[in-house]
């Protein structure tokens, strides 16, 4: 499997990019969060200007943060029912923390409401699917394949009367990002910073991947 | 990358704590898939050899399973009696039986108890999707295990159970979840008062309704939202309409085909698109589009047709899963999807169970009460129940069938509903499955006076007197002697044959005169017809003698031993202006008689086929004298005097009567002849193949060498609704309902009458030459038959295909 990460010719002088570890999966990948020098911000089809004169991590942090308080934003008003957060990346962190979800936190042990998926994969969205409760609620926040998305609506979603909110996991406003505090991309720096994405292998414990002046090559999973 | 692909759902949903065992060699599910696949093994070990010694005793495996469905309803019936504590009612109601069948099955209820109702149904409604995909076997559209389709119907309340005030006997009230049958018995919250003014049809669309009510409610519908629907089925128009009720605006329904753009205006939707028009239903940019088709790749559909932040409502039951959902633009568009399936209802938070279908259903009906909603269109076409079969194989050819609902006033009321019997047992027999089984018995109806299987007396009307002068006396002669002499209105006047002995025991036997030259019979004046019972070569001859005499002329089959002599003895009878008929009386046989009545009443529908085998014996004897030895002669075994073997001899009847009962005209023929026991110039194996001019297509298989057979036949019939076989033992099965009869069942002609069919030929033939009328078989009769066999006897010998049609006109000349 190969993702298609950019490699450093393809960044512009001193742009840095950033990827959730969900990203990379498929043949597609996804398009990357790019810091730009000046720490203007490029992502899915949004660009803005730096934010409170963040750059390099700290701007991309903002950027990720911002992304989760838009996915948590639209289940806020379920946060008393049972919500799980599925993925181990950074938006999944991020949406956790907004919602106040302890870190890799799983729903109560009885019935399940709502779901956001962050990871993009048809087989775990089926599963999702199959463990809420009926007239549950399941975002889809995850960049999915390029490979066709097989789904059984019927049986995952109609029959079950789910509402399903499809979430690409990008910047929609300027005014998501402003929000941010430093306090909080401090936090997530601090707790999860970006790993370089320099060895080509993925490990357990990167939510998220760094890709400045990195070697390119094809990406091969840790054994 | 594996890692990030390896976090699944299954580490962030609640899975029950694992409960520790002592011994974990094997795991859980190994060792329960184990014990399952023995049982399974056994199971299918234990079924084999059931259906195997069933097999033995004739069962087939058609009716094992109708069998085995019988006794399951029966113990069900009995189970529900048992339950309530009341007596059985037996009705009728729709059943898809085995192999695509679907008929009407009797079905017991039981009377209602407390707090149920027993509604008398009128109309019970279609759901074509679901039925269709049901009728199907498509994916996710299983039907229950009784087999009994249906949604939901309206009708009279016939029995109220205890504990229940509301309701009085009478009352016009609507089903949901009813099964397409007379006679239901409902849990009352399940039975709604339906509002004056609203027609039975209409009000069977409550579950529909229902369905989506639901749809339109879980849109979150704003005033002035502007709402497409992707499907034209009645859940899809029925949503739309409800959605304009709902104060958002219609504004398309998109669609596989225009043939319900009807329904979509009515609608108020001011477009009907066809699904493969993107750009225009892109440009719709709906708030809502509800897809209601059942089609797993129409939500491709639903994502064009939508704003961003547009909501798309899955109404439809898709059959299958969708290949390809477009997430990405889904996200792009940042849509939400909504499932509303109606078993959802029951999930909301609700005081009382079945609250929130209640309210669907009650909203629905007061609509229509209030004229506010229109859904007779929806309601459709009125199916009689009894031609289901025919039904859902339109329903599944695709778009045949908008809209229909099942219309149970055509089921006699005494049928409909009456008293079941709880010890009555179930039927074990699987009447009716299978041609060769036990065939239903005809209903009385039938069978009566004027009814379509009464026979009557088949010499009634017979009038005149003919007199006939029989040449040749060997062994045909003798039965047709006999048949005259069984004729009300016809004798033997006369007799010749160049064996005089023949014609002396003959005349002695039916009071004739003997005369010394076939000349001298001619010209006798109290002589109106001569039957000729000569070889075959003679016929033309002597026919052409009696037509310049002035005689009719009754030849016995087949016409000639050659087109070329049957045109011209066709010829020199209209230039005599007198009539010439063959004889062919298996038309009148009471199986014939009753399969040309089926025919022409529609049991077959479009004719497309019919298949003739013929086996018999011949000895060495016969070649010398026919069967009984009567009058010794070879001429049987020439080519030149006979025309040919058993195709021409025997099969001549066989023709004649396919042709009769089907009214079908050979185009083309293939044919395989051979003498296959000795050498003799005439065949005694035939294998025809044909085509008729309709489409349809024949066989014809024949055999006189087939050691151990006296006369083994089938022949039958068949088309786009039917089939009968007429011989051996006449029955019928049939997806039309004949004069209420019950369908795709085998069924019986029923009691037959026992007379002598050559009688019954000569009884008419004399009533029509003397009064005038036609005769039943024709010169023209006798030629078609005549080509067909030339057609045959050709296509071997050339090892090309005929055109009989083709070589009459040539013979013609």
């Amino acid at each position: 499997m190969t993702s298609q990460a950019p490699s450093p010719d393809d960044l512009a002088a001193g742009a840095v990019a950033y990827a959730d570890r969900h990203w990379l999966h498929g043949e597609r990948g996804a398009d990357w969060l790019q810091v730009a020098e000046d720490g203007s911000l490029a992502f899915g089809a949004t660009s803005t200007g730096p934010v409170s004169g963040r750059t390099g991590d700290a701007a991309a942090a903002s950027a990720v943060l911002a992304v989760g308080a838009d996915i948590a934003g639209l289940v806020r008003e379920r946060s008393d029912e049972r919500i799980t957060v599925i993925g181990d990346g950074v938006i999944a962190a991020c949406v956790r923390s907004d919602l106040g979800l302890a870190p890799g936190s799983v729903a109560a042990p009885r019935g399940l409401h709502t779901a956001i998926d962050t990871t993009g994969d048809p087989s775990t969205v089926a599963e999702v699917c199959a463990a809420l409760e009926p007239l549950g609620v399941l975002v889809l926040a995850g960049f999915v394949p390029a490979r066709p998305f097989p789904w059984d609506l019927y049986r995952h979603v109609h029959k079950r009367g789910l509402r399903v909110i499809a979430a690409a996991p990008i910047l929609h406003s300027r005014s998501s990002l402003d929000a941010i505090t430093g306090d909080a991309v401090a936090r997530l720096l601090a707790d999860s910073p970006p790993l370089d994405l320099i060895e080509e292998r993925l490990t357990r414990s990167e939510l998220w991947l760094r890709r400045g002046h990195a070697r390119a090559g094809p990406l091969t999973p840790a054994k | 990358m594996g890692d990030a692909r390896e976090s699944s759902a299954a580490r962030y949903i609640p899975i029950p704590p694992a409960v520790p065992t002592a011994k974990r060699a094997i795991p859980e599910r190994y060792r329960l898939a184990g014990v399952l696949g023995l049982l399974n093994r056994f199971a299918a070990r234990a079924q084999t050899q059931i259906a195997a010694r069933l097999g033995r005793l004739g069962v087939t495996p058609r009716q094992l399973e109708e069998i085995q469905r019988g006794v399951l309803w029966w113990i069900f019936a009995r189970v529900q009696a048992l339950q309530s504590r009341r007596p059985l009612l037996r009705g009728w109601g729709i059943a898809w039986t085995s192999g695509g069948y679907a008929e009407l099955v009797p079905v017991e209820v039981p009377r209602p108890g407390k707090g149920q109702i027993t509604v008398r149904i009128e109309a019970s409604a279609v759901s074509p999707g679901t039925e269709r995909a049901q009728y199907l076997h498509l994916p996710n559209a299983a039907v229950g295990l009784l087999g009994r389709p249906g949604y939901s119907g309206a009708g009279r309340v016939h029995a109220v159970g205890r504990g229940l005030s509301g309701f009085a006997m009478g009352d016009l009230v609507a089903v949901t979840g009813a099964a397409h049958a007379s006679l239901v018995t409902a849990q009352a919250s399940a039975v709604f008062r339906v509002p004056p003014g609203v027609r039975a049809a209409d009000a069977a669309l409550v579950q529909l309704g229902v369905i989506a009510g639901q749809g339109a409610r879980f849109a979150q519908l704003r005033p002035g939202d502007r709402v497409a629907v992707v499907g034209s089925g009645p859940v899809g128009i029925l949503a739309l309409r409800l959605v304009g009720l709902a104060g958002a605006e219609p504004v398309a329904v998109i669609s596989r085909s225009r043939i319900r753009s009807g329904l979509a205006h009515s609608s108020g939707a001011a477009q009907t698109l066809l699904a493969e028009e993107s750009e225009a239903i892109a440009n719709l940019r709906c708030d809502v589009v509800v897809e209601a088709t059942g089609n797993p790749d129409a939500i491709g559909t639903a994502v064009v047709a939508a704003r961003v932040g547009g909501r798309i409502v899955l109404l439809g039951s898709s059959r299958g899963v969708s290949a390809d959902v477009p997430i990405v633009a889904m996200q792009a568009k940042q849509l939400t999807l909504v499932g509303a399936h109606v078993d959802s209802l029951d999930a909301e938070p609700q005081r009382i169970p079945g609250d929130a279908r209640r309210r669907e259903a009650a909203a629905f009906l007061a609509a229509l009460g209030s004229g506010a909603l229109e859904v007779a269109d929806l309601a459709g076409e009125a199916v009689d129940p009894r031609e289901a079969g025919l039904f859902y194989r339109d329903l599944g050819r695709g778009d045949r069938v908008a809209t229909a609902h099942f219309d149970w006033s055509l089921i006699d009321p005494r049928e409909g509903a009456s008293n079941g019997h709880f010890l009555v047992p179930p039927d074990i027999v699987g009447r009716g499955t299978e041609p060769l089984g036990r065939p239903l018995r005809p209903r009385a109806a039938l069978r009566r006076r004027a009814g379509l299987l009464h026979v009557g007396d088949p010499f009634a009307g017979a009038t005149g007197q003919l007199r006939i002068g029989v040449v040749g006396c060997g062994d045909i002669a003798l039965s047709n002697a006999s048949a005259i002499a069984a004729a009300p209105n016809a004798t033997i006047v006369a007799t010749y044959d160049p064996v005089r002995r023949l014609a002396e025991d003959l005349a002695a036997r039916f009071d004739a005169a003997v005369t010394r030259t076939a000349e001298e019979l001619l010209s006798l004046d109290n002589v109106d017809a001569v039957l000729l019972c000569v070889p075959h070569h003679l016929h033309a001859p002597l026919a052409i003698q009696a037509a310049e005499a002035r005689k009719h002329v009754v030849v016995e089959k087949p016409m000639a031993e050659s087109l070329d002599s049957a045109a011209g003895m066709a010829a020199a009878a209209d230039r005599a202006g007198i009539v010439l008929s063959v004889c062919f009386p298996q038309r009148f046989t009471p199986e014939a008689v009753l399969a040309r009545r089926l025919v022409e009443a529609g049991a077959l529908g479009r004719f497309q086929g019919s298949s003739t085998t013929h086996y018999l014996d011949k000895t060495q004897a016969y070649w010398l004298g026919g069967f009984s030895g009567r009058s010794r002669s070879d001429w049987r075994a020439s080519k030149e005097r006979a025309g040919g073997g058993v195709l021409i001899m025997n099969l001549s009847h066989h023709i004649d009567l396919v042709r009769h009962i089907s009214g079908g005209e050979v185009e083309r023929i293939v044919a395989i002849t051979r003498d296959t026991d000795e050498p003799r110039e005439v065949e005694d194996a035939a294998s025809v193949a044909f085509a008729y001019t309709n489409g349809a297509v024949g066989s014809l298989v024949a055999a006189s060498a087939v050691r151990g057979t006296t006369a083994a036949e089938d022949v039958r019939l068949w088309g786009s609704e039917g089939q009968l076989l007429v011989s051996p033992r006449g029955r019928w099965f049939s997806l039309r309902s004949l004069e209420g009869s019950r369908t795709a069942r085998w069924q019986s002609l029923g009691r037959l009458p026992v007379y002598n069919s050559r009688a019954v030929y000569f009884a008419r033939l004399a009533t029509a030459l003397t009064s005038g009328g036609a005769v039943d078989v024709t010169a023209d009769d006798g030629l078609a038959v005549q080509a067909f066999i030339e057609g045959a006897y050709a296509s071997h010998e050339t090892g090309a295909d005929a055109r009989p049609g083709l070589l009459l006109e040539q013979a013609r000349k």
